[in-house]
């Protein structure tokens, strides 16, 4: 059994910046996906708002940005000092 | 890449940034513009005949928030239930950081209530509503010290302003000589700021983890269950429950539940995007706004001070509003 399925999407998402590459929201939804099988609520719109508000709260970074094919803005996000602190205290 | 695109590319990066400040700006003032609602309409219950008896003044308002509270929980176990957040809701409640939420809602709701009410009773509602009118300065120096939240002078100001606007609204003249008891009355009071004032601070510190609308579910289900299991029977029992939900306007019940809910949701949402202090510094205009709701509902007279404590509300929430640009990282960490 997958115990990160039983995470909160949230936390679950700090959790994929783990490692300390940059993700975008569809990159993040890709990781996220299988642990949270048919659930509408995991989906693109929805972790693009938590990783805005996990960089609003310092947890993440914007570590660049990109236009993609409809010329809708994308960002990049990575793991903080003060997200890896959050991660290791849990 | 171009200089051209990477300047559209900031200019798009600070409008998305901004959107997202100003969002939690506009949410936090329709948490003011519900909770003033939810508070006129909620004011309706005490009409109810069977909560005259004056040996009910701790039962009755009690009911009154227990009633509230369980509505406003119902209310936003349908919102997750239609936004596909159930299972959420069951990974949230199993997960440690939704116990901080728990206890936040234990501070902000049954205890902070229950203070407040014992609090009037021992004191006088002229000693416990400015105090009890702190708790957004309380909440701003719990989240400056715990959460690391920028807060910048102007803010502090505008903050004061709100709270004093609050006050000036809201201000009785005490009656007479203080009781015996008028200190136990202060204490409680200091209680109900505080348990008020921590529970942003809470909340918002398990919202690192959690959604805003699922962590509110839990704050509401943690205070109902509350409410009806340990707070009324220690105020006197369920006796009131049916007659407040069988009275001819029972209907104040689901319908305040809901701007409750809804307000709450703000709120939270609010705390979220642009940090404690700010977001309770609009909140508290919900005493601006039940004016608003009190003249179009009821037949409240618009006095003088009613209208400085507008004025000076509406100042202060502009000073701590100030440049939403400022709202784009909200703590001082790395």
């Amino acid at each position: 059994m997958n115990t990160q399925t039983l995470k909160p999407l949230r936390h679950f998402i700090i959790e994929t910046f783990g490692n300390g590459k940059a993700l975008d929201a569809k990159a993040v939804l890709e990781q996220a996906a299988p642990s949270y099988p048919g659930e509408k609520y995991c989906s693109v719109p929805s972790i693009a708002e938590h990783l805005k508000a996990l960089k609003a709260v310092g947890i993440l970074h914007e570590d660049g940005s990109y236009l993609d094919d409809k010329g809708k803005l994308v960002s990049m996000y990575r793991i903080s000092e003060y997200g890896l602190e959050k991660i290791e205290k849990k | 890449m171009s200089t051209a695109n990477a300047a559209t590319l900031e200019g798009l990066k600070l409008k998305q940034d901004l959107g997202f400040a100003k969002k939690g700006l506009v949410w936090a003032l329709l948490s003011g513009i519900t909770w003033g609602f939810d508070g006129v309409v909620l004011a309706m219950a005490f009409g109810i005949a069977a909560f005259a008896d004056e040996s009910l003044w701790l039962l009755a308002p009690l009911t009154v928030a227990g009633l509230h509270d369980c509505f406003s929980a119902f209310w936003l176990f349908i919102y997750n239930l239609f936004t596909g957040r159930m299972k959420e809701l069951g990974r949230t409640l199993r997960s440690k950081h939704s116990r901080l939420v728990m206890l936040g809602a234990l501070f902000g709701g049954p205890v902070a209530m229950s203070c407040y009410f014992l609090g009037a009773k021992f004191a006088g509602a002229a000693y416990v509503m400015p105090i009890t009118a702190l708790y957004p300065a309380v909440a701003s120096v719990f989240a400056s010290v715990f959460l690391k939240e920028r807060i910048c002078k102007r803010a502090w100001i505008g903050l004061m302003m709100c709270i004093i606007g609050g006050i000036v609204i809201g201000y009785t003249p005490p009656e007479g000589a203080v009781g015996s008891e008028f200190y136990l009355g202060i204490m409680l009071a200091l209680v109900a700021t505080f348990g008020w004032g921590i529970e942003g601070v809470l909340a918002t510190s398990s919202m690192d983890y959690l959604d805003p609308a699922v962590a509110l579910n839990v704050r509401q289900l943690t205070s109902a269950v509350v409410f009806l299991c340990v707070v009324l029977p220690l105020a006197g029992g369920w006796d009131m429950i049916i007659p407040a939900l069988t009275a001819n306007v029972s209907w104040v019940f689901p319908v305040a539940g809901f701007a409750g809910a809804l307000s709450y949701l703000c709120w939270y949402r609010a705390m979220n995007m642009t940090g404690v202090s700010r977001a309770m510094a609009i909140n508290i205009t919900y005493s601006l706004w039940g004016i608003f709701f009190s003249a179009l509902l009821t037949d409240i007279e618009i006095t003088t001070s009613l209208l400085i404590g507008a004025a000076i509300i509406t100042t202060g929430m502009v000073m701590v509003v100030g440049n939403p640009k400022d709202m784009v990282n909200l703590r001082n960490v790395d």
